[in-house]
């Protein structure tokens, strides 16, 4: 191998490393930020069907203990589906609380019931510390 | 060359693979599979965070302004109007609701004597007489004690929706009018001669919706993924400490469907 050759092959593999390291550490972008569902014990006194939460690099879906069901996580991935368009990973806290919502098409066929399987699994949860909002269950939703 | 092909191929792949694995468990702040706890952050709201309310200190001859056909000009204490005319009083009061261009809303006036003026309103925003949410709009307005003489004066509000919705929506707003004379303007302290009314509107509303394929295409997508009107607050709030930066008036909208999930 020459001189030349060498170089260029050097310069190749820097070129993949650094584009790699690009990749790794960029931020997460909206379709691998986690979403998890979280019922707490006491819902926040707000008149709301449901409230999503963003941070950083997660969201969060708060479903009030006495409407946790699939309506409710229907529209709260509805309403998290829109911040996302508008903004894929918040700098600062957003709370989206739905305070009402109107059925205008049919879900898809199965989606109920795979929204239904995603409840069941969370019902199944321990209760746990969930920060400022004392206790509760959560669960990391999984998408399709 | 064609001996540097396969071993870079592979660092390539390797290093790429990497970096697009799966969301879970390697993404930023993902928690663990077994549930343990959350720390998360909760914004410190105030109930009257939601609410977008006006405090001003008001000239005592003040040129008064009112929301487009509505008349300020020289009113007569009436039979129904409260309180007496010597102290504070109310006269006129009024809630109407509207839909504009994108958007929705009550309004909320009274013309009144006192040197302390406050009117509350609140629209009421329902799809197909299914309640959907509140917005309130808060103004009061307060003249120095000493300057008022009595004048009768006027103040309004308007509490307003956006929405992206063009039928089947309709709004109803209610107002609670205040007037009062205080020593120390707008505090509340030494406060007498308060004298309160409510009113409410009539329910407006949009045409129907014609068909169910309008009803799901106002959003400009016929795809089924859009399924719901929804209607939302967005706050903004620091995340460490839950301090609120800002809370956005109430939105209904469709919108479009991405699949992002």
């Amino acid at each position: 191998m020459t001189y030349s050759e060498r170089i260029a092959a050097l310069t190749r593999h820097l070129l993949v490393v650094a584009l790699a390291s690009i990749l790794i550490a960029a931020p997460a972008s909206a379709q691998n930020r986690a979403v998890i569902v979280v019922v707490p014990d006491a819902f926040p006194a707000i008149d709301a069907r449901a409230i999503v939460l963003r941070e950083r690099d997660r969201d969060v879906l708060l479903l009030p203990p006495d409407g946790a069901d699939v309506d409710a996580l229907a529209v709260s991935l509805d309403a998290l589906r829109r911040a996302r368009q508008r903004e894929a990973s918040p700098s600062v806290g957003e709370m989206i609380p739905i305070t009402g919502f109107a059925v205008t098409a049919e879900a898809a066929p199965g989606e109920r019931a795979r929204l239904s399987r995603v409840l069941e699994r969370l019902e199944r949860q321990p209760t746990t510390s969930i920060g400022d909002f004392g206790s509760g269950r959560w669960i990391l939703y999984r998408g399709r | 060359m064609s001996r540097m092909k396969p071993p870079l191929l592979c660092a390539l792949a390797v290093l790429v693979v990497g970096a697009c694995e799966g969301p879970l468990p390697s993404a930023p702040g993902a928690p663990p599979e077994v549930s343990g706890p959350l720390d998360l952050v909760a914004p410190r709201l105030e109930p009257n965070d939601l609410t977008q309310v006006v405090r001003v200190g008001r000239e005592p001859n003040a040129i008064d302004e009112a929301p487009a056909g509505v008349d300020v000009g020289d009113l007569e204490f009436g039979d129904d109007d409260v309180g007496d005319e010597y102290f504070a009083s109310i006269v006129d009061p009024h809630t109407s609701a509207y839909f504009v261009p994108g958007g929705a809303g009550a309004a909320g006036r009274h013309h009144y004597t006192g040197n302390v003026g406050r009117v509350r309103t609140t629209a009421h925003v329902a799809f197909q007489d299914m309640h959907l949410g509140s917005q309130s709009s808060e103004r009061q307005e307060n003249t120095p004690f000493l300057l008022d003489f009595g004048q009768l004066k006027f103040i309004w509000t308007g509490a307003d929706v956006n929405t992206d919705h063009e039928c089947g929506l309709s709004v109803q707003g209610n107002s609670v009018h205040e007037a009062s004379w205080e020593f120390f303007q707008g505090t509340g302290v030494s406060a007498w001669g308060k004298v309160s009314q409510s009113t409410g509107s009539g329910v407006v509303r949009q045409r129907d919706c014609a068909t169910r394929t309008e009803t799901r295409s106002v959003g400009g997508s016929t795809s089924d993924g859009e399924r719901y009107l929804l209607c939302t607050y967005l706050i903004t709030y620091d995340l460490e400490t839950g301090q609120i930066y800002r809370a956005e008036r109430l939105f209904c909208s469709t919108g479009v469907d991405d699949d992002l999930f």
